[in-house]
């Protein structure tokens, strides 16, 4: 007699607590976890999951991607661009552009609230806006480039060198007295030059004669100009030719002869930044540089200013130097930080840490404005800037200009403000330590597409990769970047901004969250906010160059910036998510694989069922699952009928007809019109489960 | 082997008492329990790795490997000498210093 089927065991595997957030594997995690969602809450209460608050675009007037941002006194929050736009957003969240800086904003911005001045570096230099909030409504004053360029005031470029000592020391001769000219340059030495009683008569070829150059020891770079005191112009074009103590030319202006002024200092700018290797102490073994003039006409009667008679190495001259380095990554982060005592805003400025102590607004010294307080790695750029218990952390990475050769390298730099020179630095060779932001006293930041964390001790630790562990097979290079502004911390939480640029379509653009709401449970991970514009990759709807420009919390309000092209055309924004917000458009959640820890085994999936909280109205909510990884299916295959709840419904169940699997994976999506005002809530998703005990062969799969 | 994580919480809670951590830079997360196989039974959950708190990363981290070097006293005797005003010297009867007092912070 055959056997007849038994009625074995059957079990359910049910889904009502949440507080594993997303895992990284598929089906190995921790405790309640699950393997995507979108959009949802699950730590606010972790037996539920609820949708959390859409972003809304609040303004469609802006032609800039918002990069840094901060808020005045009085609740006003300012931003500036990419390209250099400073907005204002007023308490009603109205945005206007209120200045333009003359180069593009460099992602940095800090309010003091002692001066009531905006700090605004740009690429080269740092402007100002102010006062913000004592001055006459309305009416605060733009102040382009207030900190330009200056002019050296360092031995090695203000005196003449001492072969005897070998050091700049003023007692050969100084150069200039240039008090006049708001440089900043004074001194009483009687051996100064006498501009017109002794000069250098100009030759129309460069040699390398000692007496045809006039070497100087830079303490500021990058160079922006020399300035040259000529006695008589003559009458031909003037050449200033910058060597390197090897005589390679790094530069040579020539400014015609109309524009050459007699018994004057003469600017020879060079048009672009000239980098150069700056040594403080100023002596023999100073790097050293020279340049040379030339005269375009023969037995010309022009003449500069020099100390010693036909000597160019004594000539007058002043060397200027921008401000701020112009970078390959175009970043200047920007922090306040008082670790040596006085409040310093402190720029990252290319392999430099730049400070300012405040001390002269209109005019500040370069002992004032010191462009090189810290030296880091020559080809590494500072990418961001946080502040750790008594330290500075300084981001700095390697930076390629070619976007199919991304550079691998990055150093986290500590300083705690008193020393000349970082205390420690931790060597990042993964990658660049990308949009570095403390919280709860640990220094986060992503690096190669994972989150980071660094409290203490030699070592960072890895959390945890957020979109991708590697590239491989992705067929395009990666080039992912993330400002250094997009980090923030709302309700607790840690808020990832990521990526800023990718050409990863792994990632998805939007906003994770990373934390827990109570002790007992574990830090979680999610996808938490998407743009406003629902786009999540490039190529979406034919987008390009999708970009989030940073992200920042006030309280509860969270600001999210974005830039993308559409047929040829760049559309920018800003994004909202506070407290009038409704709820997500769209969202979803995706449980982990199961497979019963035995994936060769045939189970049988007999009933699927979700609940939640009665539907509310203007929501929709769909079940969804899929069968060994298979697409997700939302319908009946047969009635093609979707499992949707409606409003007002407080579960979906769905019946499955011999539904065997190897592997089974189940959740759900919905949508939230801008009409709706309460969010759906989740409690509970369970699948019924026929072991197929007496089924145990093992065999080709389905045969 | 049931796999109920409904009943797991506890199992992957942070570790309350972060001393206790049982990870270390040296040895890494002694926690982690290799993955056994199955034993061919179908499981009623899902499979959960032990949950490792970042936290307790970071404060024992902290503790094993701190990222400011340890005070530098040097042995033997040293310039200058500090005598502990009472009956006791921290001097040897030879007038060697047998202990340092103060703190050299090294950055």
């Amino acid at each position: 007699m055959a056997k007849s089927p038994r009625n074995t065991d059957k079990f359910k595997i049910n889904n009502q607590y949440f507080q594993g957030g997303v895992s990284v594997d598929p089906k190995l995690a921790v405790t309640n976890s699950f393997y995507q969602s979108q959009a949802l809450d699950f730590r606010s209460k972790p037996s539920q999951i609820s949708v959390l608050p859409g972003a809304t675009q609040i303004a469609s007037n802006m032609n800039d991607l918002i990069t840094a941002m901060d808020q005045d006194l009085n609740g006003v929050r300012w931003g500036v661009g990419t390209l250099g736009g400073l907005y204002k957003i007023n308490t009603s969240n109205v945005i206007s552009k209120v200045a333009q800086l003359t180069e593009n904003g460099s992602a940095g911005l800090y309010y003091n609230q002692l001066t009531d001045q905006l700090y605004i570096p740009g690429q080269t230099s740092v402007s100002m806006y102010g006062q913000v909030t004592s001055a006459n409504p309305g009416n605060p004053n733009y102040k382009p480039n207030q900190f330009g360029i200056s002019a050296s005031q360092a031995n090695g470029t203000v005196n003449l060198f001492n072969f005897d000592n070998l050091f700049f020391d003023g007692s050969v001769g100084v150069r200039n007295n240039a008090a006049g000219i708001n440089t900043g340059i004074t001194n009483s030495n009687a051996q100064v030059t006498t501009y017109s009683t002794l000069t250098y008569s100009l030759p129309t070829t460069i040699s390398e004669a000692s007496t045809n150059l006039c070497f100087f020891a830079p303490d500021i770079e990058p160079f922006h100009s020399i300035d040259v005191y000529i006695v008589k112009k003559g009458s031909g074009n003037w050449t200033l030719t910058l060597h390197d103590s090897l005589n390679n030319s790094l530069a040579a202006v020539t400014v015609s002869n109309a524009n050459l002024t007699s018994n004057s200092y003469n600017k020879f700018a060079f048009g672009k930044q000239i980098r150069a290797i700056v040594n403080a102490s100023q002596t023999g073994t100073s790097a050293t540089y020279h340049f040379h003039l030339t005269s375009s006409v023969s037995s010309d009667t022009a003449t500069a200013g020099t100390i010693n008679a036909s000597d160019l190495s004594s000539a007058d001259f002043l060397l200027y130097a921008y401000r701020l380095i112009q970078t390959n990554n175009g970043w200047h982060p920007t922090a306040f930080f008082t670790g040596s005592g006085i409040g310093q805003l402190c720029i990252g400025n290319g392999n430099y840490l730049s400070t300012y102590n405040f001390g002269n607004d209109s005019n500040p010294s370069n002992s004032q404005w010191v462009r090189h307080a810290l030296y880091f790695k020559p080809g590494y750029e500072v990418c961001g800037i946080t502040t750790n218990n008594q330290y500075l952390v300084i981001a700095a990475e390697r930076r390629s200009t070619n976007a199919n050769r991304s550079a691998q390298g990055g150093i986290l730099y500590f300083w705690d403000g008193t020393t000349n020179s970082p205390n420690f630095l931790i060597d990042l060779p993964m990658g660049s330590p990308y949009g570095i932001y403390t919280f709860n006293n640990v220094t986060y930041f992503i690096c190669g597409g994972s989150l980071f964390a660094w409290s203490g001790g030699q070592t960072v630790i890895k959390v945890r990769n957020i979109g991708y562990q590697n590239t491989d097979y992705l067929g395009v290079s990666d080039s992912t970047l993330i400002n250094p502004n997009m980090m923030t911390s709302r309700y607790n939480l840690l808020m990832l901004g990521v990526p800023s640029k990718t050409s990863n379509p792994n990632l998805n653009y939007g906003i994770y969250s990373w934390g827990t709401v109570e002790l007992t449970f574990p830090n979680s991970f999610g996808y938490s906010y998407l743009l406003s514009n629902g786009y999540q990759n490039n190529n979406t709807n034919g987008i390009t160059n999708l970009q989030i420009g940073c992200i920042q919390n006030f309280v509860d309000s969270m600001y999210m910036s974005w830039s993308y092209t559409l047929a040829g055309q760049t559309y920018y924004g800003l994004d909202l998510i506070d407290n009038y917000s409704t709820p997500a458009l769209n969202f979803s959640w995706q449980s982990i694989i199961y497979d019963g820890g035995v994936r060769y085994k045939s189970k049988k999936a007999l009933r699927l069922k979700l609940n939640f909280l009665p539907l509310p109205a203007n929501t929709t909510l769909t079940l969804q699952y899929s069968l060994d990884r298979k697409a997700f299916v939302s319908a009946d295959p047969n009635s093609n009928i979707s499992y949707s709840a409606a409003t007002g419904d407080t579960s979906i169940i769905v019946e499955f007809d011999n539904m065997r699997f190897f592997e089974f994976q189940y959740g759900f999506f919905g949508t939230c019109s801008s009409s709706a005002t309460t969010q759906p809530v989740i409690t509970g998703i369970t699948v019924e489960v026929d072991p197929l005990e007496d089924e145990t062969a093992m065999k080709k799969d389905y045969a | 082997m049931n796999q109920s994580f409904e009943s797991e919480i506890s199992a992957n809670a942070p570790n309350h008492s972060m001393m206790y951590s049982m990870y270390t830079t040296t040895f890494g997360n002694v926690n982690f329990m290799i993955q056994p196989p199955s034993p061919g039974e179908v499981g009623r959950g899902f499979p959960t790795v032990p949950y490792l708190s970042l936290e307790a990363l970071l404060y024992n981290q902290q503790a094993s490997n701190p990222s400011s070097a340890p005070v530098n006293t040097m042995a033997g005797s040293n310039t200058g000498q500090q005598v502990i005003q009472s009956t006791q010297s921290a001097n040897d009867s030879t007038g060697t210093p047998r202990s340092l007092m103060g703190n050299q912070q090294t950055g």
